[in-house]
């Protein structure tokens, strides 16, 4: 049953590829906004539980309540955990081959209680550590088109001076 | 609960990783061949037809339209299930659904994934994620990120991962079905090919092509198709919010596991007071070696920072005290949309005592099985030799 | 932050570009080298239900039967229905505009679906007799069948 016997078994091969047209909605949208035209980075705050949501949106899932106060953040952070890919493949979302190596961590950002998944810029694992801190390096102005990828990486803050 | 529901009939292909001989359709055909075969039963016995399998892996959403050509459900009722990773194990779920609710008496419930179609399983998985956030970032591999933190703050070594792997290529050598049976070494597998730190190539699962079949039947009905049923007894299904870096078990709002929900409320709500004695075995859908000893933990069958101490005592081998995988698991054999139903399956068989090669040593009154999918949601299944147990 | 309300609406524009290859499977294969290799059209026959299958498949969908038993058409048909396209798509295998038809092809119990051609298209007509016309370069596909042509009278 499972030999071919020396039969030619035949392929059939299509790509599809097709536009989508996503909508962020106010909230998503709003945070988008003022990332690509003022580059600047916010979450906001569930009033009941205090977490913080990165993009924003309007509902704390956890707690059912209206989500409250949008906060500035400054784009540095710590990072809790991250892995280095090694193993590229098809980027179905962009058509291409993933790059390799590269990075990723999930970092604690500053200015409130909130996570993010991101890229790091450095991509050998002897240079990444646990609890590492990084910040944000933008796209420029003219690049950015209101994505999370409107932050290019985060990169290694070697010196955190004072002041 | 509604009536007791039984497992009176399983079917599985021989995975493999290419299935160029068969259709999609074709490839489901036999599964329900070796389920009607196993069941002693014919299409007509069937009162409705269940299928499964996630979206993308071989590029046409209508997914149910194999059924009617290849199930036997033509002019029966049925339809589509499509959760994610844990497909498969909703598909026995909503099985159970139709049946202990007294609207169907027999239903024949299909999972499968044949995954030498897509041009590669990841580029096919990253639709799972939302579009406007996750995909766009790419971020590391969340099987990478959870060894890295069970090493730091449990203990484990890389070599624990590499044991683990060990223990399931044994299990999976002894059964007729698994895809990779490769007769690894520890050293084979703390060498191989880096993925994405510190994942390697033989920590995780393979892309498998393959479909199971169960056959779940009412009390009366189960009865007289078989003297020897499996009962599903109980199952728990637990998801939890997607929202981009919400779902990580670290940081300042950690959430608690959803597999630590899920066994919770099982063991409680069916007298399990002590796991490892009260079950005597564990099908779990483990993406990764790795996966196996965090989510024993978080599945409360042995404490925090346990499951690699009991791993060097041989606790989770298939003669051990409290076998996991005995069919070696999803590190060796991975039909995705169809791996959930493989873990019921699989324990079904142990249950059954009909595992053959692969039987646990001890004897086995009680099964469980977990679906895993999603962002981390959790199916845990419960089957027992006895709808008293 | 004292409005939550963007300038205009904030669309994501993406894409979703999946390359895949399809198992045509062994009875499928069987099929489409027959199209490919000779321009022969085989069907599969169902015993229990006399009932012949174009394409031919390995289970028969009424009475769940395994199905061997091959048989050759000689390709003529009869048109049951159809309709003209006239837009065009990416997804169409030609412009528009074009005929679609399902083909009782002799000898078969199932209806196939394929363009007809070599016809005027204001003037089509249900039980229309067709016969295929092939590809010069044949690569294994439904699509090796250029078109059904009206027979001529
Ligand atoms: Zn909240
Ligand atoms: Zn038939």
């Amino acid at each position: 049953m499972d030999s071919d016997k020396g039969e030619e078994l035949l392929m059939v091969r299509a790509t599809y590829d097709v536009p989508y047209h996503w909508s962020a909605g106010q909230y998503v949208g709003k945070f988008f906004e003022e990332l690509r035209d003022n580059g600047r980075i916010y979450a906001n705050l569930c009033p009941k539980c205090g977490r913080g949501l990165i993009p924003p949106r309007p509902w704390c899932a956890r707690c059912n309540v209206r989500m409250g106060e949008w906060v500035e953040l400054n784009g540095r952070g710590t990072v809790l955990v991250f892995s280095v890919a090694q193993q590229s493949f098809w980027d179905s979302g962009r058509g291409e081959m993933t790059p390799v190596p590269a990075a990723g961590a999930i970092i604690q950002l500053d200015g409130a209680p909130v996570l993010l998944r991101h890229a790091l810029q450095e991509t050998d694992p002897e240079k990444l550590r646990m609890g590492m801190r990084v910040e944000a390096v933008l796209k420029p102005r003219e690049q950015r088109i209101g994505t999370l990828n409107d932050i290019l990486h985060f990169r290694t803050i070697e010196d955190e001076g004072h002041g | 609960m509604g009536r007791r529901v039984a497992i009176v009939g399983i079917g599985q292909t021989h995975h493999r990783g290419r299935r160029p001989d068969v259709s999609v359709g074709e490839m489901i055909n036999e599964a329900v061949r070796a389920a009607l075969e196993d069941a002693q039963l014919t299409p007509k016995d069937i009162d409705a037809v269940l299928c499964s399998n996630m979206d993308f892996f071989e590029g046409y959403y209508l997914s149910d339209l194999v059924m009617a050509d290849y199930t036997g459900a033509f002019l029966k009722p049925g339809f589509k299930i499509n959760t994610g990773g844990t497909t498969g194990g909703a598909a026995a779920e909503v099985a159970w659904h139709h049946i202990a609710s007294g609207l169907f008496d027999t239903v024949m419930t299909i999972a499968y994934q044949k995954q030498d179609e897509p041009i590669s399983s990841q580029s096919a998985l990253m639709t799972i994620s939302d579009p406007i956030y996750d995909r766009m970032t790419r971020s590391g591999n969340v099987f990478a990120y959870m060894a890295e933190q069970y090493m730091h703050e449990k203990g484990a070594t890389e070599e624990h991962a590499a044991i683990d792997r060990v223990k399931s290529d044994q299990n999976a050598l002894r059964n007729p079905h698994a895809h990779l049976k490769l007769n690894l070494t520890v050293e084979e597998v703390m060498n191989s090919r880096m993925l994405a730190y510190p994942l390697r190539l033989l920590h995780m699962c393979p892309q498998s092509c393959g479909a199971c079949v169960l056959i779940m039947a009412s009390e009366e009905r189960a009865r007289k198709i078989t003297n020897n049923p499996v009962w599903y007894k109980d199952q728990v299904t637990v998801f939890q919010e997607c929202w981009h870096s919400t779902s990580e078990p670290l940081g300042p709002n950690p959430v608690e596991s959803t597999k630590t929900v899920a066994a919770r409320k099982l063991f409680a709500r069916n007298g399990i007071t002590k796991p490892r004695r009260d079950i005597q075995c564990l099908e779990m859908y483990e993406p990764a070696s790795w996966c196996e000893l965090v989510w024993l933990e978080d599945f409360l069958i042995c404490d925090k920072a346990e499951a690699w101490k009991l791993l060097e005592k041989g606790v989770w081998h298939l003669e051990g005290e409290f076998p996991v995988n005995p069919s070696g698991g999803v590190v060796a054999t991975n039909p995705i949309g169809a791996t959930a139903m493989v873990r019921v399956a699989e324990a079904a068989l142990q249950v059954r005592g009909d595992a053959g090669e692969h039987q646990v040593t001890r004897q086995v009154r009680r099964a469980i099985a977990s679906s895993y999918g999603g962002f981390n949601w959790t199916i845990l299944h419960l089957l027992c030799g006895s709808p008293d147990d | 932050m004292d409005k939550i309300e963007t300038k205009e609406p904030m669309i994501v524009h993406g894409k979703i570009i999946l390359p895949y290859t399809h198992s045509a499977g062994r009875v499928g294969s069987r099929f489409l080298r027959e199209l490919r290799d000779s321009k022969r059209i085989l069907a599969i026959r169902c015993p229990a239900c006399n009932r012949v299958y174009v394409p031919p498949r390995s289970t028969c969908a009424r009475c769940f039967g395994q199905l061997e038993e091959w048989v050759e058409l000689d390709g003529r048909g009869t048109l049951i229905t159809y309709t003209v396209v006239r837009y065009s798509l990416p997804v169409h295998p030609v412009k528009a505009p074009f005929a679609l038809g399902i083909i009782q092809l002799d000898g078969a119990d199932t209806g196939l679906i394929h363009m007809v051609g070599e016809a005027d298209l204001e003037n089509l007509s249900i039980g229309t007799r067709l016969e295929p016309v092939f590809k010069e370069v044949r690569e294994g596909s439904i699509l090796d069948i250029k078109y059904f042509r009206p027979l001529a009278p």
